[in-house]
C-alpha cells in the first residue's frame, strides 16, 4: 500500500492555507482531494472582502490575525495581493447610528480602529457616491479585498511546486474509522488510501462526508447570490455596505462591481432569482446611480455556512485523534483562511492551536454549552 | 488617413444605403449610412484604431461585428459602447477608448418604475425561441403558423443570423431553397415571418439568463420575463480564435467578422488579405473578398488536406490563390494594423518547424478556424452537454426529435452541433413539429411532417462530407421519445 499520508478533503482556500502551513512545517506528504476544481465551492463564489471588525473578541482576534497573514501572503506568494482599500457601512437612520456608535467602541477596545464618519466625509472617502438617505456612515480602514481566483490559483502553483499533491475531480467517498482513529480514505478512481492525519475541510459537503460516522455538525447552507459587471474605471475603492438592507457593492482592483444582497431562499433551492437582481441594484444605485450603466456579466449562487452561534467550527473531532475540522465559516471563510490554515496546521504538527481564541471554536463547544456571541455577520 | 473603403461596385451586391449623415470621429467629420452599424461607418472610413486597451495599452479594432468580443468598443457622447451593435445616428460624437470605460452619470438605462417591486414586464407565451437564425426562422414559422403563441429573439440589429451575410447560391431541393443565394432566403423568410400574426419578434434583445421565475430578455436595458411553455434554442455558434503573437492588432479578424463588413454593409475588410484554414468558411470567403475586389495573398491550412468542398477550393484556384497545407500563421506584424502575416510550415503534431518562416506582407488576416457551439443558455436550462470535437465543442445530449433531458426544452442548428445553414432549417422545422405534436397530440399531420424532415435530414447528411458530423452525432443523439 501506499505511504500514509496527510488527506485534506476540499480544495477550497480552507483546505489549500492548511496545506500551505502544513508544508511551511516541514510537512512532505499532504494531498488534497478535490471533488471538482480548485475554488469550485465558496471560495470562487464569494465576494473577496476581508475586515476584522466584527462584534466578538474570537472573531475579531482571528481576523487581526488573519489580515496580517494577507499581508504577509502579498509579499510571499507570487500572484497573491491584498488591497487595504477599507469598508463603509452606510447607516441611513437614528437607531443604526446609536448601534454603531456602540459598535465602533467595542471595535476600538478590541484593537480596530474603525471610525464614525459623517456626510462630508462619507464623500472624502467614496467621491463618487449619491448621499441620498445616508446620516452616517461606520469605516473600517484596515479592511480590504483579495482576489480569490488570483489566491487559489497562486497557492495551487506554488504548493503543486512544494510537492503537495493536488488531485481534482477526485471525491473523497468515506472515511474508514478504527478505533479513535480514522484510518483511511475511500477515495474516487483510487480506491483506499492509508491516512496518519484528515482534514476535512470540505464546506457544505463536510456534513455528508460525516454523517455515516455519526457525527452531526450543526451548520446549515445558506444560500446567497451575487453578481459581477463588467470591468470600469475606478468608481469606489472600499466595499460598501447599506446596513438596512444587507446590500453591498464591492469594485475589484480589475474594475469588475459585484453586488451582493440579503435574499433569503430555502438550503436545497439553489435556482438563480431576478428578484435578487432587482432588490441588489435597486439598493445600491441609489447611491450609485451609474452602476445602471454598467453591463451585468455572471452571477451565481452559493453558500454561507452557518452554525447556531454564528462562529465557524474548527479542531479535533471529538473522540478522534487525526482528523480536524474547519468549516462553518458563514460569508467570512474567505478572510480568515490565513489563520485559520495555520491553526489547522498547528493541530496537526503540535496537537493544539496557537490562539486561545482558536480554542474556542472547537467543535465540541455546542454540546459542551458554549456558545459564542456575534452581531455583525454579513458581507 | 481617411480612406474611403465602401465597396462601390459588386458583381452580385447592390448595397441600399440608407440617408446620408455625419459623425464626427475625434473631432473630424465622416459619413455614415443610416441603417450601418457604428463600427462598419468608422472601419469603412479608413479608421483602424478603435480602442487601447487597460493595461498595456493596446490597440484593438473590431473582430467579431456581432456584439461578442469587445475589442470595438469606443465612446459614443462619453458613454462606452459595442460599435459594431450601434447603429449610427446623426451627429454621434465618437472618441477612442483609453483603458476601462467610466460609466457616465447620465442614465439612458434608468431601471424605471423605481418604486415598484419588479420593474420587469412578465408575459407568459407558449413557445420562446432564442436566436434568429435559419434554425430559429424555421421553427418560429411552423409553430406560429399552427396556432402556437411564439416569441422569437435574437440580440441583432437584423433577423436572419449567419444567413444574411451569405452572398453564395445553395444547392440541393427545391424545398431547401436550391439556386438562391444566401442573404434572398433570408429576406424571403422574413417577409414570411412578419405576416404570422402570433409571432413576436423581437431584435436587439438578448436572452440572458435562467432563472426561477423565468427567462430574463434584455432590449437596450429594458427587461422582460418571459415563461414559455416550451422552449428552442437556436443560437447558433461563436468563431474560434487563434494563438500567435499580435493576434490582437486591428486588421487581425474572424471570417465572420469580415463576411458582416463586407456582405452586409459593403465595406471592404481590407486589400491585400492572408485567410487562416481551408474549410468550406474560409473557401467562401476567399471568394467572396475576391469578388470585391481584394487580393487574397494565401489561403494558410495546418492539415494536410484542404478541410471545405471540392468546388470551393477548385473555384479559388482558379483564381491562382496559392493554398499552403501544413502551414500556419505564427505572427502578425504591424504597430497599429496588420502590415505582414509571418507563417511557417508545421509538422505532424502541428508545432511550427523552426527555419521555414516566410513572411506575406498584407494589411487584414482572417480567422476562419471553426466555430463553437453557442450553449451557455442551454446549459443555463440544466441539458446536459458533451464534448464532441466533430460538433465544435460541447454540445446538448438530445433525441431524434431534438428534445433535451430537460422536457420541454428543444435545440436546432449549430448550437446543437456546427454545421450548415441547410440543416439548421430542417432541425428548426423539426423542433417545431415535435413540439406541436407533444402540445396537440400525435395529429397525423404533424407525424407526417415531421417524419419526412428527419428522412431529408438523414439523406442531406448521408453525403461523405457529412462523414465527421455522422460520427459525432453518434455521441450526442439519445433514445426516441
Ligand atoms: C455569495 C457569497 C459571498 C461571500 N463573501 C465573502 C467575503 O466577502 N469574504 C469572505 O471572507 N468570505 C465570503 N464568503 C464565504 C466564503 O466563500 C466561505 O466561507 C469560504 O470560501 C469557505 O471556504 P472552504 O474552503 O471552507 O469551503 P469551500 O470553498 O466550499 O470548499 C470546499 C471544497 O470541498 C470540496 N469537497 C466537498 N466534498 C468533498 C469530498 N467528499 N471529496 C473531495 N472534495 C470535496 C468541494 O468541492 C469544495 O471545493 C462568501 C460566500 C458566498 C456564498
Ligand atoms: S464586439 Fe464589436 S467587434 Fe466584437
Amino acid at each position: 500500500m501506499r505511504r500514509a499520508e496527510i488527506a485534506i478533503v476540499g480544495g477550497g482556500i480552507t483546505g489549500l492555507s492548511a496545506a500551505y502551513y502544513l508544508s511551511l512545517m516541514g510537512i512532505d506528504n499532504i494531498s488534497i482531494y478535490e471533488a471538482k476544481y480548485i475554488g469550485y465551492g465558496s471560495t470562487g463564489r464569494c465576494a473577496a472582502g476581508i475586515r476584522a471588525s466584527f462584534t466578538s473578541e474570537v472573531h475579531v482576534t482571528l481576523m487581526k490575525e488573519a489580515i496580517k497573514g494577507w499581508k504577509k501572503w502579498s509579499e510571499e506568494i507570487d500572484g497573491v495581493k491584498f488591497y487595504q482599500d477599507g469598508y463603509l457601512w452606510l447607516l441611513t437612520n437614528d437607531k443604526e447610528v446609536r448601534l454603531h456608535k456602540e459598535i465602533m467602541s467595542l471595535h476600538n477596545s478590541l484593537g480596530v480602529p474603525t471610525k464614525l464618519v459623517d456626510r462630508e466625509e462619507v464623500k472624502e472617502i467614496a467621491p463618487n457616491i449619491v448621499l441620498s438617505d445616508v446620516m452616517a456612515a461606520l469605516y473600517d480602514p484596515t479592511a480590504g479585498k483579495s482576489s480569490p481566483f488570483d489566491t487559489t490559483l497562486a497557492l495551487r502553483r506554488l504548493l503543486l511546486k512544494r510537492g503537495v499533491k493536488i488531485h481534482e475531480y477526485t471525491k473523497v467517498l468515506r472515511m474508514i474509522r478504527a478505533g479513535s482513529k480514522i484510518k483511511s480514505i475511500t477515495v474516487e478512481g483510487v480506491g483506499e488510501q492509508e491516512v496518519e492525519y484528515v482534514v476535512i475541510a470540505a464546506g457544505f459537503w463536510s456534513r455528508e462526508l460525516l454523517q455515516p460516522l455519526g457525527y452531526e455538525i450543526p451548520i446549515i447552507g445558506d444560500p446567497h447570490h451575487l453578481m459581477i459587471t463588467e470591468k470600469v474605471s475606478p468608481l469606489v475603492k472600499p466595499l460598501v455596505i447599506h446596513k438596512a438592507s444587507g446590500s453591498y457593492l464591492n469594485q475589484l482592483p480589475t474594475g469588475k462591481i459585484i453586488l451582493g444582497a440579503e435574499y433569503p431562499v430555502r438550503e436545497n433551492d439553489l435556482e438563480l432569482r431576478i428578484g435578487f437582481i432587482i432588490k441588489a441594484v435597486k439598493m445600491m444605485s441609489r447611491y450609485f446611480p451609474s452602476i445602471l450603466n454598467a453591463n451585468l456579466q455572471r452571477i451565481w449562487i452559493g453558500y454561507y455556512l452557518k452554525t447556531p452561534d454564528h462562529h465557524p467550527l474548527i479542531g479535533f473531532l471529538p473522540g478522534l485523534e487525526n482528523a480536524v475540522i474547519a468549516t462553518g465559516f458563514s460569508g467570512h471563510g474567505y478572510m480568515m483562511s490565513p489563520i485559520i490554515g495555520e491553526e489547522i496546521a498547528n493541530l496537526v504538527v503540535k496537537g493544539r492551536p496557537r490562539l486561545k481564541a482558536t480554542e474556542k471554536l472547537r467543535p465540541s463547544r455546542f454540546e459542551e454549552g458554549e456558545m459564542l456571541e456575534e452581531k455583525a455577520i454579513f458581507g | 488617413m481617411l480612406r474611403n473603403r465602401r465597396i462601390e461596385s459588386h458583381p452580385i451586391l447592390h448595397f441600399q444605403r440608407g440617408k446620408e449623415v455625419t459623425i464626427f470621429f475625434e473631432g473630424t467629420p465622416i459619413k455614415a449610412f443610416e441603417g450601418e452599424s457604428l463600427a462598419a461607418a468608422l472601419y469603412a472610413s479608413g479608421i483602424d484604431v478603435f480602442r487601447w486597451t487597460p493595461k498595456l495599452g493596446r490597440p484593438r479594432g473590431p473582430f467579431c461585428m456581432v456584439g461578442k468580443c469587445g475589442s470595438c468598443m469606443v465612446e459614443v457622447n462619453g458613454v462606452a459602447v459595442r460599435s459594431c451593435i450601434t447603429p449610427v445616428r446623426e451627429g454621434m460624437n465618437i472618441r477612442r477608448l483609453r483603458g476601462l470605460p467610466t460609466l457616465p452619470k447620465n442614465l439612458d438605462r434608468m431601471i424605471e418604475k423605481e418604486n415598484s417591486d419588479n420593474p420587469f414586464e412578465e408575459v407568459k407565451t407558449d413557445v420562446l425561441i432564442v436566436g434568429g437564425g435559419p434554425a430559429g426562422m424555421a421553427a418560429s414559422e411552423v409553430l406560429a403558423s399552427n396556432g402556437m403563441n411564439v416569441f422569437l429573439v435574437d440580440d441583432q440589429i437584423r433577423l436572419g443570423g449567419q444567413l444574411i451575410k451569405q452572398t453564395h447560391i445553395f444547392f440541393g431541393s427545391q424545398e431547401l431553397f436550391a439556386g438562391k443565394r444566401g442573404f434572398r432566403i433570408a429576406e424571403e423568410y422574413e417577409a414570411k415571418l412578419r405576416s404570422l400574426k402570433n409571432l413576436h419578434i423581437l431584435l436587439q434583445t438578448t436572452a440572458i439568463g435562467v432563472f426561477k421565475e423565468g427567462v430574463l430578455l434584455l432590449n437596450k436595458g429594458k427587461g422582460l420575463i418571459i415563461k414559455p411553455k416550451y422552449v428552442v434554442l437556436s443560437a447558433g455558434a461563436f468563431e474560434n480564435y487563434l494563438l500567435f503573437e499580435n493576434n490582437d492588432l486591428p486588421g487581425v479578424m474572424g471570417a465572420g467578422g469580415a463576411q458582416t463588413l463586407m456582405n452586409l454593409y459593403g465595406v471592404l475588410p481590407g486589400r491585400e488579405v492572408v485567410v487562416v484554414g481551408s474549410g468550406n468558411v474560409g473557401l467562401i470567403i476567399t471568394y467572396q473578398l475576391l469578388q470585391a475586389g481584394a487580393k487574397v495573398k494565401a489561403i494558410v491550412e495546418a492539415a494536410p488536406r484542404i478541410g471545405g468542398w471540392f468546388v470551393h477550393a477548385a473555384k479559388v484556384r482558379r483564381y491562382g490563390v496559392p493554398i499552403l497545407l501544413r502551414h500556419t500563421v505564427i505572427a502578425a506584424e504591424g504597430k497599429d494594423r496588420v502590415r505582414a502575416a509571418i507563417i511557417s510550415e508545421v509538422d505532424e503534431r502541428w508545432e511550427p518547424v523552426k527555419g521555414t518562416e516566410k513572411r506575406i506582407e498584407c494589411d487584414t488576416i482572417l480567422l476562419a478556424v471553426g466555430l463553437t457551439p453557442n450553449t451557455e443558455l442551454v446549459r443555463q436550462f440544466g441539458v446536459k452537454t458533451v464534448y464532441v470535437p466533430e460538433l465544435g465543442g460541447l454540445v446538448p445530449v438530445r433525441n431524434k426529435y431534438l428534445e433535451t433531458n430537460i422536457p420541454n426544452v428543444f435545440v436546432a442548428g449549430d448550437v446543437a452541433g456546427v454545421e450548415e445553414a441547410t440543416t439548421a432549417f430542417i432541425e428548426g422545422w423539426i423542433a417545431a413539429y415535435s413540439i406541436l405534436i407533444k402540445e396537440k397530440g400525435p395529429q397525423s399531420q404533424y407525424v407526417k411532417k415531421r417524419n419526412e424532415y428527419i428522412r431529408m435530414l438523414d439523406e442531406y447528411r448521408s453525403s461523405p462530407v457529412s462523414a465527421r458530423v455522422r460520427s459525432g452525432l453518434r455521441h450526442v443523439e439519445v433514445g426516441g421519445s
